[in-house]
């Protein structure tokens, strides 16, 4: 997974960027911008009295949660509107609508009608994936190849082993291109979450520093945070890519 | 094992501007017996693959009866279909997409070994469909057609596109697994000679919309069907028709 030769190009882009943010640093001499090494001691006392950690967990379990529901719950409309062409016309108008309300308006509203819970923001920001999901399996359901799908029928195969061998296969790509895009978008959602109405988290903790204008905590907390997202996309998603393409020429 | 009498009445599909219908197939009838090898022989376009899937309970919108008389005891019959695309699932290997269409794969998977080994794919069990040769992909087609003990095996021009040497040796393979297993088929080509070197009866279809304009048996045996007088013989009777 890591060979040398793909390694160094990023080793090497990594360090230029920390080069550039020094010297951007240094001509600055700004409070608002300070040193890397300034930032990377507020990391690792930040880790070693386990604040970092403990909001960085909390923050990971709320993207847990929603991710699973907005990848279950959007998977399942979206291939039922790829399949069924009454229901695609039935409630394509709601996925347009949903699509675009604003993330900002969902989070208000979950806790204006359920309170300032766990529950309310988890749903929140699951309600904003949802239509993605939808909207990208529906594309894959309606892409799926017709002979296939006869052949699973006159061989009689049953609509559970179809779906798990026939259908499932095809959808794989459109599922890990929603997965990838919805991590993405969820973590960033989350934080909103959790400076809004939450009193725990990644997100309340950049709010709180902010207040105090402490730009060297607010990057520390993202930088964490970034580093932490990259992890799961090596360790998840890129071994799952292969998997699912294993078959190609 | 199960005979089949078809009657239909005709066969429309939506045509392309989206208001008319085309008409594919006209006034249709035959049967053919338990076991019999039957060809299906026609000009492309004729409708042939439309035929097949309506006898696979592909296409129900049709007007007609199409009834199968399945052995005693069997609910409803065992269809196996060779399709001229092989369709084999290109995420799944040889192995895995043959056993897929078993009812119980517990005890069939020696049965499946067995056929793989008679159509020279042993090697090539566990490879995916993507990195086999069309010939070896119709081959796997064909095994898992058999594999199911099919009551009707439809067949759609599975040999075509295949060159003449690869097409001779899978139609070779296909009479010894049958001969061994018999069970009836409907086998349409375009190929005149080899619908005369593997039928029972021949089936001529007219162009589109196709109906039956001959019905000739092949009354000699399959190893001197290829002499040239026997074979000048048949190429003449079922032209015939075509010329009407």
């Amino acid at each position: 997974m890591f060979h040398l030769h793909a390694l160094w190009p990023r080793l090497a882009s990594f360090f230029l960027f920390l080069l550039l943010w020094q010297l951007g640093a240094m001509a600055l001499e700004s409070r608002l911008l300070p040193l890397p090494e300034a930032v990377f001691a507020v990391l690792r006392d930040g880790f070693q009295s386990g604040e970092i950690p403990h909001h960085i967990g909390i923050t990971l379990g709320r993207v847990a949660a929603s991710f699973v529901l907005a990848m279950a719950i959007g998977s399942a409309i979206g291939i039922a509107m790829g399949r069924s062409r009454l229901l695609d016309r039935l409630f394509d108008a709601w996925l347009v609508l949903f699509l675009n309300v604003p993330a900002l308006v969902v989070i208000l509203l979950a806790y204006v009608w359920f309170g300032l819970i766990e529950a309310a923001a988890v749903l929140a920001v699951a309600v904003n994936k949802i239509p993605n999901v939808a909207v990208t399996l529906r594309e894959g359901s309606r892409a799926l190849d017709r002979d296939y799908l006869e052949m699973a029928h006159s061989f009689r195969l049953g609509s559970l082993r179809t779906f798990r061998h026939v259908v499932l296969p095809q959808l794989s790509p459109y599922f890990l291109a929603s997965a990838r895009s919805g991590l993405a978008l969820i973590w960033k959602i989350v934080l909103v979450v959790e400076l809004l109405g939450r009193s725990d988290g990644v997100g309340f903790q950049l709010h709180l520093y902010f207040q105090l204008f402490d730009v060297a905590s607010i990057l520390a907390y993202t930088l964490a945070f970034v580093a932490v997202v990259l992890v799961i996309e090596a360790v998840c998603f890129r071994p799952l890519d292969r998997r699912a393409l294993r078959w190609r020429r | 094992m199960s005979g089949i009498r078809v009657s239909l009445c005709g066969k429309s599909f939506p045509d392309a501007s989206g208001n008319g219908t085309r008409q594919v197939l006209g006034e249709l009838g035959f049967a053919a017996e338990r076991g019999e090898f039957v060809a299906i022989l026609g000009p492309s376009g004729c409708g042939k693959t439309t035929l097949l899937n309506l006898i696979a309970g592909l296409d129900a919108a049709y007007e007609g009866e199409i009834a199968l008389d399945a052995a005693a005891g069997n609910a409803a019959p065992d269809i196996g279909y060779v399709f001229q695309n092989p369709r084999l699932l290109p995420w799944r290997t040889v192995f895995e997409n043959v056993c897929l269409v078993l009812n119980a794969p517990a005890g069939a998977t020696a049965l499946v070994e067995k056929l793989l080994a008679e159509a020279g794919l042993t090697e090539f069990r566990d490879a995916y469909p993507e990195k086999l040769s069309l010939g070896q992909r119709r081959r796997a087609a064909i095994v898992r057609a058999f594999a199911i003990a099919p009551d009707l095996l439809l067949m759609d021009e599975p040999f075509v596109s295949l060159d003449g040497p690869t097409a001779e040796r899978l139609r070779a393979m296909l009479l010894k697994i049958w001969n061994a297993r018999p069970t009836t088929v409907l086998f349409v080509t375009h190929d005149l000679d080899e619908a005369i070197a593997l039928a029972d009866r021949v089936l001529v279809l007219s162009e589109s919309p196709a109906s039956i304009v001959a019905d000739v048996p092949i009354a000699v045996p399959r190893q001197e069907r290829m002499a040239p007088a026997v074979l000048e013989e048949f190429r003449k009777r079922l032209r015939q028709p075509e010329k009407l």
